[in-house]
């Protein structure tokens, strides 16, 4: 709800009377507690508040029934002694799920001072400021049911960042998470490289039945006994022991986590979510909890998203939602970006780019994209409006045809060039001393370097937009009767790179260029819709 | 009862006589084959009819013509080309082109230029490559009718139209 406008000084008078009057109705409410320090927004605290309320109601029923004064407690799931969890509520973020579900992430002032022994190896047990723990206050579809409240545990190898959270991986970063429920019972260990969900492990005290689990073709998960994985030193004794625990790790395939993976187990109890909450669910906007095993981990019915990886593309609100930005997601499933970005010498620029549909400066360019004069802005990649109504391979050609433009300015004008960069700039620089202008300079290289990977992606995408169909109808005498054949897909990389100024272009023979062009005006057939 | 029969037979042969002589565009060729009926893919707005006039001697157009072997048929491939100096310094090319053959199956058509509207003509001449580049996928998603100017200008009533495409080189 946005807060009441005061346009006028006249009205200044209502507007303080107005909001005096709400924060009276509100404290009054809250009376018994504690106010929360948020000073950036009130509405925030407020909807906080009320958690804070819902947790203090509930949190007797989360503790473990049985005494737990024993280092570790042997049921089928790994379950580590209860510590106790004092959150900071003024320390705080909120997010949401990519399912709709609201997320609080309150940070737990007083550390477990368990950590997994690799960590401990390597660090001892001095190392608070490369541990961080959170409480994530997960929004339940059924308002009935409140929250199920999980615990975070960050382990930096390294570097520690600013404002840990759950929801998205610090660019770069080399870590360890470990979900528990709130009585500490294990539920995942997610594994961090460089910003890449790398893999994730269950421990179990039994070995798995084959039965009772699900992998997906992408996956690939290894099972096998191996010695306590914690180090803990808590008030009630050691956590470490002699035990072993059965460990099942699964590996995201292509170095990308969301979206290739997929496992669940069946059995076990649940999260330990909040029964019998109240009125705790404050603004779930659209509800449907997601059971897709896809992108989450999964007990019970309950579902949690793997956090995802940094995204470094920025879509504006004229991208959001559109076809183009369907054909962009599909393009990422496949990996068809780094496919391409990773020719450049293994460059990863950390450059963001922001994607916008809209006018671009030469009407007559499907797209373009434009350095905006410094590191602290993105790239931005405009498409142009007016020529969205293209079949949906050719937008896909677009798209990756930018993002190769803005991986160019990522590479040569990044503030700390690694050794790739480096390496990059030196072949950029002949390319500076051979012809003069951006475009002239960019589109020889892509000419020269790309034209192969790219027809690669846009082969590899084409099934996902309406290829079969497609090769169907050209499928005649003259058309490509014996299917689409690999020539397409170059023509369709050329396209763009027919410039004057495109010597790698302008050598190709007439007979060459006419069948490229041949293949570009087959290609305009193609369906335009993304699904 | 009889009298009556008659009356609705010559009712009905006047009227299809008087829309007959309204008609605008006569389909002249069969270039979209049965045996290839899979291989056209449908169009959005087959209702609508745009005329293009085209000066077929202009300069800065390239005018390719081949004739394709598909099966049976021989069908006629035709791609004019047309460079634009203005207004942007890229190289503003727009194809027009007539694909007998599948995918497209471009037709020929017998037109009746008096019986154009205004709204449906587009005289090539009038328009910069702008236009084709901000318009093309529009005009493109109905029929495309080519006429060259030389007809145009005549004193014929019913002149030869083609079936075609328009597109633009990308630049990007």
């Amino acid at each position: 709800m946005p807060p009441p406008k005061c346009s006028y000084l006249t009205s200044v008078n209502y507007c303080a009377y107005f909001l005096l009057s709400l924060a009276l109705v509100f404290t009054s409410c809250v009376t018994e507690e504690e106010p929360i320090q948020n000073p950036t927004n009130k509405e925030f605290s407020l909807e906080l508040q009320e958690v804070k309320n819902w947790f203090d109601k509930n949190k007797a029923e989360f503790n473990p029934t049985s005494s737990n004064s024993q280092a570790r407690e042997f049921s089928k799931d790994l379950i580590l002694p209860f510590f106790n969890k004092e959150p900071d509520w003024s320390k705080f973020t909120e997010y949401y799920f990519a399912d709709g579900r609201k997320v609080y992430e309150v940070h737990i002032s007083n550390l477990s001072g368990i950590m997994p022994v690799e960590f401990f190896e390597r660090y001892g047990n001095q190392n608070d400021e490369l541990i961080e723990e959170s409480l994530l206050f997960v929004s339940e579809t059924n308002s009935d049911k409140g929250f199920t409240v999980l615990v975070a545990r960050y382990y930096s190898f390294g570097a520690k960042p600013k404002g840990m959270t759950y929801h998205q991986i610090p660019e770069g970063w080399n870590g360890q998470i470990d979900i528990f429920t709130y009585a500490d019972r294990h539920l995942r260990t997610i594994t961090i490289e460089k910003g890449q969900l790398i893999s994730h492990t269950r421990y179990q005290t039994v070995a798995e039945k084959e039965s009772s689990r699900k992998y997906s073709a992408l996956m690939s998960c290894f099972g096998s006994w191996q010695d306590f994985p914690y180090f803990g030193d808590p008030m009630d004794g050691s956590v470490a022991g002699p035990q072993s625990v059965y460990s099942v790790n699964c590996y995201f395939s292509g170095g990308g986590g969301s979206g290739s993976s997929s496992i669940s187990y069946d059995g076990g109890p649940d999260y330990g979510s909040g029964g019998g909450g109240s009125s705790g669910n404050p603004g779930n906007p659209t509800g449907s909890q997601s059971n897709d095993e896809s992108n989450n981990f999964c007990r019970d019915n309950h579902c949690i998203p793997f956090p995802e990886e940094r995204d470094e593309i920025i879509k504006d609100p004229s991208f959001q939602g559109t076809n183009a930005d369907c054909i962009f997601e599909k393009l990422k499933s496949i990996n068809g970006f780094n496919q391409v970005s990773g020719r450049f010498d293994g460059v990863t620029s950390e450059l963001d780019v922001v994607f916008k549909i809209g006018a671009t400066e030469d009407p007559t360019a499907t797209g373009q994209t434009q350095w905006m004069g410094s590191t602290s802005r993105p790239i931005e990649i405009t498409l142009n409006s007016n020529l969205m109504g293209r079949s949906a391979l050719e937008v896909a050609r677009t798209i990756l045809h930018e993002m190769i433009h803005a991986e160019i300015y990522g590479a040569i004008k990044t503030n700390s060039p690694t050794t790739e960069d480096l390496s990059f700039r030196d072949t950029f620089e002949e390319y500076t001393k051979r012809y003069s202008g951006n475009n002239a300079i960019h589109h020889n290289l892509m000419a020269d370097k790309f034209v192969k990977y790219m027809a690669d992606v846009l082969q590899q995408i084409h099934p996902q937009l309406g290829g079969s169909a497609y090769a169907n109808f050209m499928n005649y005498p003259e058309g490509y009767p014996n299917g689409v054949p690999r020539e397409f897909y170059e023509a369709l990389a050329w396209a763009g790179l027919k410039d004057a100024s495109t010597i790698a272009y302008q050598s190709l023979s007439a007979a060459e260029k006419a069948e490229i062009t041949g293949h570009l005006i087959k290609a305009e057939s193609g369906r335009k819709s993304c699904n | 009862m009889q009298l009556t029969i008659s009356r609705i037979l010559l009712l009905t042969l006047f009227i299809a006589l008087t829309s007959s002589g309204l008609a605008q565009t006569i389909q002249i060729s069969d270039n979209k084959k049965l045996e290839y009926q899979k291989n056209y893919p449908p169009k959005e707005n087959l209702h609508d009819t745009t005329y293009i006039v085209l000066d077929f001697e202009r300069e800065l157009l390239d005018i390719r013509k081949e004739v394709q072997d598909i099966g049976d048929y021989k069908m006629n491939y035709i791609v004019f080309t047309m460079s634009y100096s203005l207004p942007t310094p890229s190289n503003n090319w727009v194809y027009f082109f007539h694909m007998a053959s599948p995918p497209f199956g471009h037709e020929e058509y017998s037109v009746n230029k008096n019986s154009i509207s205004k709204d449906k003509l587009l005289v090539e001449s009038d328009k910069s490559s702008l236009f084709w580049y901000q318009n093309y996928l529009v005009i493109r998603e109905g029929i495309v009718i080519l006429i060259d100017l030389k007809d145009w200008d005549s004193d014929y009533d019913w002149i030869k139209g083609i079936g075609i495409t328009v597109s633009t080189n990308t630049i990007e």
